[in-house]
């Protein structure tokens, strides 16, 4: 039986090397922003931020498309499937494969910014000074650590609910495909497709309400607890999506060769 | 002598169409079987059904062990390498072989690559078909198992390549392992089948030892198995 | 090696195993191949060899010793016998051939001197 561990590096291997792809395109795309800036004798101390931030919308959509696609050909692929491992190991390595590759990229993002910061200090505490006087009394350092872990188990929650909500549906699509003859193939794929759509943007709304508690709870003192029950739903949410993948899975979903 | 596969009451639809319907075959241990019948009769889906790749009814045994992941232990089937990009160095593959199969052993790896003259710097995109294919066989007997299957190891491959591989299978299979080996030409690797089992009208219509086949009807495999496509032999 | 793959594989290995035999490229007490090495010598299966080798040792034209291999027996006896009974076999088909052409066999002697006589001219 192949452990568990060795299966996770497995799988990392070749995300690592897509994710360092476009880090690089990313690292080219700042290098020359910055450069353009200076050249046209724009450069100030806040260029190298602005085009850090500025690339690092394009540079987490790109990698999280790329592990989407990754993640959903793993279950599909031969080279992957064949190896001794139990369903359920199979999708938890999966799975951490790819989240590490996220937060590998993010705190890539996160270093980038930092440097970018760095150089931008001055400019960025002048700006600040403000920020924090006004903020100051309402949150203690303990405060702002349990605000910010809640959050950081929020967002982990958010991306459990997408990355399950894409398998769900990928795996659904697959078994379809595979039972029924090819004229209601489609008739079915395109219902589901619209199912699909609709389940998202319900899923989007109820994010952004989240979103919306959360900036209250920053400006106004609203509770923490409200936080929790949003993740304890997310996590009820990507629980039964993988129960129902992990059963499709075992059932039904085959490898294409 | 005991068995490696059982296959029992075996069935396999796809989009509502039969595939494989009630096959039953055993195989026995240490045997190098031929896997005979038309391109789409279902030798490529009854070895995917083996190794679990493809999801059918009825029970599939390798060594007695029914559940997929121990079947996936014990079996070694010549994937494509289609999950991995074409950039991919052989070396990398390797690499990846060693990681997720305990059972792949190195020595017997650098022996085939010595013995099939493959240079594993070399990227997936740049091999001929016949290089895949060596490649694909070594990673496949590196494994240290108790069913090999190769599909369709000799299709499109130059007659040189298709004789190292035959004498790399030779050399190399363990010998209590068992090896299936599909092809829809018979005549290159039938001095070399101790069974033949050929695929027609959706099952298994015949599994007898190659030369019973020969003492039997006094005709060649190839001749047999195509006299059984025109209905020619009768068997029981 | 070509095989014919009408006729059992391990028959025609017994046949080239005898040939060499009596021709003397193997000879007795000369220590056979391996069992895979034969195997892919010949490019056949290994069981197919070792039936082959099995009918042989148990013909008493080759000798297994444990641990050691398998031997050419040291009985010239044996060797000689051998070669008589696969001369018979050759002679039982041409004369089964020959006598299906409604040859008597007076005729089938005369044929073969004629035979040999006419070929022996050819070749000096």
């Amino acid at each position: 039986m192949t452990n568990l561990w060795s299966a996770i590096k497995a799988m990392s291997g070749s995300r690592f090397r897509q994710m360092n792809q476009i880090l690089l395109i990313d690292l080219i795309a700042i290098a020359v922003t910055t450069l353009w800036t200076a050249v046209t004798g724009h450069f100030a101390d806040v260029t190298i931020l602005s085009s850090v931030s500025g690339w690092a919308f394009v540079t987490t959509a790109v990698s999280f498309v790329m592990l989407a696609v990754a993640s959903e050909r793993a279950f599909t692929s031969d080279s992957l499937r064949l190896i001794p491992l139990s369903d359920g190991k199979f999708y938890f390595a999966n799975l951490v494969a790819s989240f590490g590759q996220l937060l590998y990229v993010w705190v890539a993002q996160a270093i980038l910014g930092a440097i970018g910061l760095l150089f931008a200090w001055g400019t960025i505490t002048r700006e600040l000074r403000g920020i924090w006087s006004w903020n100051a009394g309402l949150q203690t350092p303990g405060d702002l650590f349990q605000t910010g872990a809640t959050l950081l188990i929020l967002a982990f929650m958010i991306w459990l609910v997408i990355w399950s909500t894409i398998s769900l549906a990928h795996l659904v699509t697959n078994v379809i495909t595979r039972f029924l003859p090819r004229f209601r193939q489609q008739v079915v794929s395109f219902v589901l497709y619209v199912a699909i759509i609709w389940v998202t943007i319900r899923l989007v709304s109820f994010v952004g309400g989240l979103v919306q508690k959360f900036s209250s709870l920053l400006i106004g003192q609203q509770d923490l607890g409200q936080l929790w029950i949003a993740i304890l739903s997310l996590a009820i949410i990507s629980a039964l999506e993988i129960a129902a993948n992990l059963f499709m899975l075992k059932k039904w979903v085959e490898t294409v060769h | 002598m005991s068995d490696v596969l059982t296959i029992e009451n075996l069935n396999y639809k796809r989009n509502l169409k039969v595939i494989l319907h009630d096959v039953n075959l055993t195989l026995a241990q240490g045997k190098i079987v031929g896997l005979l019948g038309e391109n789409g009769a279902g030798k490529t889906t009854l070895m995917r059904l083996i190794t679990g790749s493809a999801k059918g009814s009825g029970h599939i045994a390798v060594r007695d062990l029914e559940k997929t992941v121990d079947r996936k232990r014990h079996v070694s089937f010549s994937e494509q390498l289609k999950g991995f990009a074409d950039g991919t160095r052989i070396d990398r593959v390797v690499d990846y072989y060693r990681l997720v199969y305990p059972d792949f052993d190195g020595q017997r790896f650098e022996e085939l690559v010595t013995f099939l003259q493959i240079d594993t710097s070399l990227k997936l995109s740049a091999l001929s078909k016949g290089m895949k294919e060596k490649v694909v066989i070594a990673l496949t007997l590196s494994r240290q198992v108790d069913l090999y299957l190769l599909d369709e190891p000799f299709s499109g491959i130059d007659s040189m390549s298709r004789k190292r591989i035959i004498s790399s299978i030779i050399k190399w299979k363990p010998d209590d392992a068992t090896m299936v080996i599909s092809d829809h030409y018979v005549t290159e690797i039938a001095p070399i089948l101790d069974d033949v089992v050929i695929v027609k009208d959706q099952t298994v219509a015949i599994h007898q030892a190659a030369d019973d086949i020969r003492d039997e009807y006094g005709i060649g495999i190839e001749a047999f198995y195509e006299s059984l496509y025109e209905g020619g032999v009768k068997h029981d | 090696m070509k095989f014919d793959d009408k006729v059992p594989i391990y028959y025609q290995i017994k046949n080239q195993l005898y040939h060499e035999m009596i021709t003397g490229e193997l000879e007795p007490g000369d220590k056979l191949p391996a069992v895979r090495q034969l195997a892919v010598d010949m490019t056949v299966n290994v069981n197919t060899i070792q039936r082959a080798l099995g009918e042989m040792i148990t013909e008493g034209v080759i000798e297994s010793q444990r641990g050691k291999g398998n031997f050419v027996t040291m009985d010239h006896e044996r060797i000689t016998q051998l070669k008589e009974e696969l001369i018979t076999e050759q002679l039982e088909r041409v004369y089964q051939q020959l006598h299906a052409l409604d040859l008597s066999d007076e005729d089938i002697i005369a044929s073969l001197e004629h035979f040999i006589k006419q070929r022996g001219e050819q070749h000096v």
